[in-house]
């Protein structure tokens, strides 16, 4: 079954008197584990689409499936769970709390809801995280002690944090120099490897797409050309 | 919540400059609160002990009359209100005396009078008639400068220091203990005219001008000066006739009756027999025109704890119903007239200007968190989209604006704390006769009312949860994508 799936998913946003129609009835499936880019120009609607698959943002029309869930109709209580439950975010902007240390970042999405950790095990799990991402020496530090690459490297790290089954990343190396760029991709590769995570993210980069094994390319709201490698 | 609790308190040390404008306002705010709410408690308090102690007692009862009675009288004398005797006085006295509350008493009549100081002009003042035995047991209020203070049964007056400081000044006449002054008085029953020896020169003990135009006088002459005579209470049956007559309206007739005779000669002649008819019988104005002895016009109980007088009023009003007797008990309160309520209208006055300070710094900390909201709207959004439900960005809010308001609050509570102690310590003057009534005396020593100290903390709690509602509004209206755009 796919872990997501979209039917004639259609999105208009009113721009003052006039409509603009970002998603013109698009329709794709993404398998767990998939690596998959979501590639196209400025405006040709990746943001949109990716903001609707972690139900950050509704459809005008069609569905929008989550682990067989359609996310339509759900109150915001229901779908900030299943966000919570379900999905891992990683910003272009990193966004990061300003006020929380790398450590209280990344163990933030564990405090939103019950927990299922006990101290010792959670402590134990961001130490891994932190570890796997390379930022052992900096878990004390506050984000604007760190470099644009360490911070969206706490960035997966919290998206990481609730072993969430789908991470998206809108433009996760858009802020970031090539060299550092490349890096933070191979590592959620190495993460989507051995953890099995599914990873959906956009970019316009043309490296970066190269690394990803299932490619849809959009243009003007609609799907240029799907490809799987 | 231990996360909230660390968000709250960073963001507040980050944002230190919008954390001080808020938290000034709150401490300024919370610190006038609590200054002038303890000056109010302890103003109040000492408005309540001296008149308690020097002039009203606990519990005063009086006549049942219209309108706010006071040992002052009427609050608004036009002149026609009269203020009533207590009816059956000697059966109201034993019921009060036997009540256990009451650990003393006394009784006073309440009157005006002029003193007259001939060509040079008249001047006004308040008498209090007395019983000097009972009313010195009771009220230790006056210290006497001249001359003593009146003995029972003995005729004469005590006039102020300042009063006779004022006759000197205004009209150049120096009084004092031994001399004589005419004094007039406007009764029920015409003017009356009466010689009164200064007994005694006083000070009041508590600074307070208004009440310097208060002389005590053997209440005597002060009924006789205000025409209480038996007459004034006895009921006059008239017959048919009498009544006819006192509704003529011919003028001619009232006279028809011949006084004047035809002497021999045709000369007029007066006859003695015929002037006495015309007087009549005078012996029952005579007898009417006696002062009346048993009038008085207020009891003053003092009880043995002030606390007992709330259900004391509430008995003797239940008994004097009971009794069909016309009269009423009443607190110190309205027994001080207009010296009573000063106190509690600048205190609902000062209230009101708190609320208007306080909604003032509901909408500038509400101003500066709407300000605080937007500039977090990317943080409130990732917050959303990593899963934070609407309460807990709520509770996030709250938490800082109640942590700022509490912390500032403190700092407020004990900036007021150390004011009032301060200002117990060197005490404010009252300047003028406004604030001596206001604080019931001449100097006022502050303390810190504890709840004023409650009051203020109940008032921070609401400024902290009515400034964070429209905030939070805005707050809750962000929605994940909405913050990542910003961003």
């Amino acid at each position: 079954m796919a872990i997501v799936k979209l039917t004639n998913v259609r999105k208009v946003y009113p721009l003052g008197k006039v409509e603009v129609e970002a998603v013109k009835g698009v329709n794709f499936e993404i398998e767990r584990g998939d690596f998959i880019s979501i590639a196209g120009p400025s405006g040709s609607g990746k943001t949109t689409i990716l903001n609707m698959i972690g139900c950050i943002d509704t459809p005008t029309e069609g569905v929008v499936e989550i682990e067989g869930q359609a996310t339509n109709g759900l109150s915001d209580r229901e779908i900030t769970s299943l966000r919570h439950r379900t999905i891992g975010f990683i910003f272009q902007s990193f966004n990061l709390v300003p006020v929380l240390d790398v450590y209280e970042n990344i163990e933030f999405p564990l405090l939103l809801g019950k927990e299922k950790m006990s101290k010792k095990e959670k402590e134990e799990w961001l130490s891994l995280l932190i570890e796997e991402v390379g930022l052992t020496k900096w878990r004390d530090h506050r984000p604007n002690e760190l470099s644009g690459g360490q911070r969206q490297r706490v960035a997966i790290a919290r998206a990481l944090a609730t072993k969430p089954k789908i991470i998206l990343a809108d433009e996760p190396t858009g802020n970031l120099d090539s060299k550092t760029g490349e890096s933070i991709i191979e590592l959620m590769k190495k993460i989507n490897r051995e953890q099995e995570t599914t990873f959906i993210f956009s970019t316009h980069d043309p490296t970066i797409v190269a690394i990803a094994d299932h490619v849809i390319r959009l243009h003007d709201g609609t799907i240029e050309s799907e490809e799987r490698r | 919540m231990p996360v909230l609790i660390t968000i709250a308190l960073r963001n507040l040390r980050e944002h230190k400059a919008k954390t001080l404008i808020i938290g000034i306002i709150v401490a300024l705010g919370i610190a006038i609160l609590v200054v002038g709410n303890s000056m109010m408690a302890t103003a109040a308090l000492g408005v309540r002990k001296s008149f308690i102690d020097n002039y009203t007692g606990h519990v005063m009862v009086s006549g049942r009359g219209q309108g706010n009675l006071s040992i002052f009288g009427y609050a608004f004398n036009t002149g026609n209100d009269r203020v009533p005797t207590i009816p059956r006085y000697e059966e109201v006295l034993r019921y009060i005396s036997s009540q256990p509350e009451v650990a003393a008493s006394t009784s006073q009549v309440t009157g005006f009078g002029i003193i007259n100081l001939e060509e040079n002009g008249n001047d006004f003042s308040m008498l209090f008639g007395i019983e000097p035995e009972s009313y010195r047991a009771m009220f230790d209020s006056i210290t006497i400068l001249q001359g003593s203070y009146l003995e029972p049964g003995e005729e004469g007056m005590l006039i102020s220091e300042k009063r006779i400081k004022d006759i000197k000044k205004e009209f150049g006449i120096s009084l004092s203990a031994g001399d004589s002054i005419i004094l007039n008085g406007l009764g029920q029953t015409g003017f009356k005219v009466r010689e009164m020896p200064i007994k005694g020169v006083f000070r009041f003990n508590l600074k307070n001008e208004q009440l310097d135009v208060i002389s005590f006088i053997d209440v005597q002459s002060l009924r006789y000066l205000n025409g209480m005579t038996v007459g004034t209470k006895a009921e006059i049956k008239l017959e048919e006739d009498e009544t006819a007559l006192l509704e003529t309206s011919d003028m001619e007739g009232l006279f028809e009756e011949v006084v004047v005779e035809k002497g021999e000669g045709g000369k007029a002649r007066l006859s003695e027999e015929s002037l006495l008819n015309i007087l009549g019988d005078t012996s029952g104005r005579e007898r009417t025109s006696r002062v009346d002895a048993g009038a008085w016009h207020f009891i003053l109980l003092k009880l043995k704890d002030g606390a007992y007088a709330p259900g004391l009023t509430a008995r003797l009003n239940r008994w004097f119903g009971e009794q069909r007797i016309e009269a009423q008990a009443v607190d110190w309160k309205a027994a001080a007239g207009g010296f009573g309520r000063t106190a509690d209208v600048i205190r609902i006055v000062f209230n009101v200007v708190i609320l208007i300070v306080s909604v003032v710094a509901v909408i500038i900390i509400m101003n500066t968190l709407v300000v605080s909201v937007i500039e977090r709207t990317s943080e409130i959004g990732t917050m959303r989209a990593l899963g934070a439900q609407k309460s807990f960005v709520w509770r996030m809010f709250l938490l800082e604006t109640l942590t700022i308001s509490l912390a500032f609050g403190a700092i407020g509570i004990a900036a007021g704390a150390l004011t009032i102690g301060i200002l117990n310590l060197i005490g404010i003057p009252a300047s003028n006769v406004f604030l001596q009534i206001l604080f019931g005396g001449g100097v006022l020593h502050p303390t810190l009312s504890l709840s004023s100290v409650a009051y203020a903390f109940a008032t921070v709690i609401l400024i902290g949860i009515l400034a964070h509602l429209y905030p939070v509004l805005i707050a809750l209206r962000i929605t994940p994508v909405r913050a990542i755009q910003t961003e």
